[in-house]
C-alpha cells in the first residue's frame, strides 16, 4: 500500500506544491494585514497600560468645577478636582502622563523606546492638540504646577493625534511618576484652542456614575470621546477584523485543501476502479485517498501554524488568540469534512465501468 | 468449476432509464478451458465479464467458482478472490501511470500487503516468460501497446490464479502484436490456466475452445 501511496503523491506533487505555494502567499498576505491592524491593538494596549481603560474623557463648557463636584457628590463620584495625576505642559498643548518601567516592553512592536537610565521611567503625551508633536521631532516643555521643571523628549512614535510616546529626559521630576487611578474623568474645555489646567477636572466613579453624570442636563451636550468608549469601539473594531481575516485566511486554506482533494480524487478516479478490480476493497481504496492527502495536507497546515507562531512579530496567537483559534476551528472543521467526503466519494469510486459500458451503448 | 445460473442483471431497476443488461444467462466452464465471448457493443459482455470477476454481485440468479456462492460472500472476501484467484485482463490495458513495469505487475501484491521475498523473482520470471524483461524499471509511458498488453498479462498472473479474465485483450493492438498476445492466451491455456476472453475478433474467439455469443442479454449459443 506504501508503493500505491507513493505513487498518488508522485502524481500530485505539482498539485501540493500549488497548494504549499497559495498557502505561503496566503500566510504572508494575512500576515501583512495583521502587522498593518496591529498598531491599532497597541492604541488599545497603550490605553490599557495607561489605566485609562475605563476612564472616559467628557468634554463640557468651561468652569463647570463645581458643578461636576455637586454631581460626583450626589452620585457618589470622587471628585479629583486638581489632583488629577499627570501634568501639563506651561501652554497648556500636552498633558504628560508618566507610565510604569515596562510600559514600552508591551509596546515594542514598530516602536523602538529607549528608557531613562536615571530614572527608569518613560513617559508619554496622551494629550496634545492633533499634529502638534511629529515623530522624530525634540520638544522641551514646561511642565506646570508645584513641581513645575523642564523636561526635553523626542517623538518616538505617533499612534494617533492626540497620543504620542516620547524618550524620556533625564532629569523628568520624579513627582510626574505616579499611581494610576481608576475611572478618571478628564473633562476639559473644548472651547479652547489650548488645554487649561483651570478647566481640568478629575472625578472617580463606576460605570453607573458615568452613565448618571452624562444623563445630567447641564452638560448634556458633553461627549465622550476617549477613554473607555473610544477604546472599546477600537477594541471590538480590532477584534472584527481579525476575526473577518482568520475566517478569510482559513476559509481560503480550507478551499484549497478542499479542491485539492476534489481534484485529487477526479484525478485518481481511474486508478481506483482498477485497484478494484485487482482486488482492493473499497475502503482500502478510500484509505490510500485518505492518506494521499492527509499527509501533505497535515504537513501544510504544521508549517502554517509553525510560521504564525513563530514569527512573534505576527504572532496572532498572542496578540488576538480568541481569532487565532475560531480560525483554525474552522480551518479544523472544514478539513475534516473535506476529508470525509473525499473518503466517501473514494470509497463509491470503484463502482464504475459495466453500468457505464452498457448505458452507453443502450 | 464456475457456474453461472440464471443470471438476470438490471441496472436502475424500476425506473425510466432501467437497462436489462443480463436476462438470464446460464453458463458453465470446466477447469482448464479456454471459452470466448463475444457479442456486439451494449449486448451485456462487460456486465457478465463483471459478474465472473466478482466485482458485482447484485445480480439476480446464482454464481458458483470454486464451490463458492459469490452472493453469499462479504465485499472482503470477493476482493480477496479477485486478488487471489482471478487475474483479469483490463481493455485499455488498466496500467497504472507513473509507476514502472515491475511495479504495475506487482501491484496485487501490493494491495494484498503480502510479504512475499520471492516477489521480485516472480515478477523477473513472468517479464522473461512475456518478454518485457528489458523493461522492468521501464516507466509505463514509455511502452508500446503490445508491451503494455503484456505486463497487463503478467500482472494477471503474478499471484497464480486459476482463472484469467480478458476484456477485449487486443482491442487496441495491431495485428501482429494481436495475434502475438492470442498466442500467450492460448499458451497459457495449455499450461492450465482458466481462460475468458471477451472479444469481438474471431480470430482471438477461432483460437478457444468454445465460443459464447451473447445477444441483448441472453447467451445464444456455446
Amino acid at each position: 500500500m506504501r508503493r500505491l501511496i507513493k505513487s498518488n503523491i508522485s502524481d500530485r506533487f505539482g498539485a501540493y506544491a500549488g497548494l504549499a505555494v497559495m498557502l505561503s502567499i496566503m500566510f504572508f498576505v494575512t500576515q501583512y494585514l495583521l502587522g498593518g491592524l496591529l498598531p491599532l491593538r497597541h492604541i488599545d494596549l497603550a490605553y490599557r497600560r495607561m489605566g485609562l481603560e475605563n476612564a472616559v474623557s467628557v468634554t463640557a463648557e468651561a468652569g463647570q468645577g463645581d458643578l461636576i463636584k455637586k454631581y460626583c457628590q450626589k452620585t457618589g463620584g470622587k471628585y479629583l478636582g486638581a489632583s488629577f495625576i499627570g501634568k501639563y505642559t506651561a501652554d497648556g498643548f500636552a498633558f504628560i502622563q508618566p507610565v510604569e518601567r515596562d510600559y514600552f516592553d508591551n509596546l515594542n512592536y514598530r516602536i523602538k523606546t529607549r528608557k531613562s537610565p536615571e530614572t527608569g521611567y518613560s513617559a508619554v503625551v496622551v494629550s496634545s492638540l492633533g499634529g502638534y508633536y511629529e515623530l522624530g521631532q525634540t520638544y522641551s516643555e514646561t511642565l506646570t504646577g508645584r513641581e513645575a521643571a523642564s523636561i526635553e523628549f523626542t517623538v518616538v512614535g505617533v499612534l494617533s493625534d492626540d497620543c504620542v510616546y516620547i524618550t524620556p529626559a533625564a532629569d523628568t521630576p520624579s513627582s510626574v511618576v505616579s499611581e494610576q487611578e481608576n475611572y478618571i474623568f478628564i473633562i476639559v474645555d473644548e472651547s479652547d484652542e489650548n488645554f487649561s489646567r483651570r478647566n481640568l477636572y478629575g472625578a472617580l466613579g463606576n460605570d453607573e456614575f458615568i452613565s448618571r453624570l452624562n444623563n445630567f442636563e447641564d452638560i448634556q451636550h458633553a461627549e465622550r470621546t476617549s477613554g473607555f468608549e473610544e477604546n472599546r469601539s477600537l477594541r471590538l473594531e480590532i477584534s472584527g477584523l481579525m476575526i473577518v481575516l482568520a475566517i478569510t485566511s482559513a476559509a481560503l486554506c480550507a478551499a484549497g485543501i478542499m479542491s485539492n482533494s476534489l481534484l485529487s480524487m477526479a484525478q485518481f478516479r481511474r486508478k481506483y476502479a482498477i485497484l478494484f478490480t485487482l482486488g482492493a476493497t473499497r475502503l482500502k481504496c478510500a484509505a490510500i485517498q485518505l492518506l494521499t492527502d492527509v499527509i501533505p495536507h497535515l504537513c501544510a497546515i504544521a508549517v502554517y501554524l509553525m510560521l504564525t507562531i513563530l514569527l512573534k512579530e505576527f504572532n496572532i496567537l498572542k496578540t488576538t488568540p480568541e481569532s487565532a483559534m475560531i480560525g483554525l476551528l474552522e480551518m479544523f472543521l472544514i478539513f475534516v469534512f473535506s476529508e470525509v467526503l473525499a473518503f466517501l466519494a473514494a470509497k463509491q469510486m470503484p463502482k464504475i465501468s459495466a453500468e457505464e459500458e452498457e448505458n452507453a451503448h443502450t | 468449476m464456475l457456474i453461472l445460473k440464471n443470471i438476470v442483471k438490471i441496472y436502475n431497476a424500476q425506473k425510466t432509464n432501467e437497462v436489462r443488461a443480463l436476462r438470464g444467462v446460464d453458463l458453465e466452464i470446466k477447469d482448464g478451458e479456454i471459452l470466448a465471448i463475444m457479442g456486439a457493443s451494449g449486448s451485456g459482455k462487460s456486465t457478465l465479464l463483471h459478474i465472473l470477476g466478482c466485482l458485482d454481485r447484485d445480480f439476480e440468479g446464482e454464481y458458483i467458482l470454486n464451490g463458492k456462492n459469490i452472493k453469499q460472500l462479504s465485499q472482503k472476501e470477493l476482493a480477496m478472490i479477485r486478488n487471489n484467484e482471478i487475474g483479469i485482463v483490463l481493455q485499455n490495458f488498466g496500467l497504472i501511470e507513473n509507476m514502472s513495469v515491475a511495479d504495475n505487475i506487482a501491484v496485487p501484491w501490493y494491495i494484498g500487503r503480502e510479504k512475499d521475498k520471492e516477489l521480485s523473482k516472480k515478477t523477473a520470471e513472468l517479464a522473461e516468460k512475456l518478454g518485457i524483461e528489458d523493461k522492468l524499471k521501464t516507466d509505463i509511458s514509455e511502452l508500446s501497446g503490445g508491451q503494455k498488453q503484456r505486463v497487463a498479462i503478467a500482472r494477471a498472473l503474478i499471484k497464480t490464479p486459476k482463472l484469467i479474465l480478458a476484456d477485449e485483450p487486443t482491442g487496441a493492438l495491431d495485428k501482429e502484436n494481436s495475434g502475438q498476445i492470442t498466442e500467450i492466451l492460448a499458451g497459457l491455456n495449455a499450461e492450465g490456466y482458466t481462460i475468458v476472453i471477451v472479444t469481438h475478433d474471431p480470430e482471438v474467439a477461432g483460437r478457444c475452445q468454445s465460443v459464447v455469443r451473447i445477444s441483448d442479454g441472453r447467451v445464444e449459443g456455446k
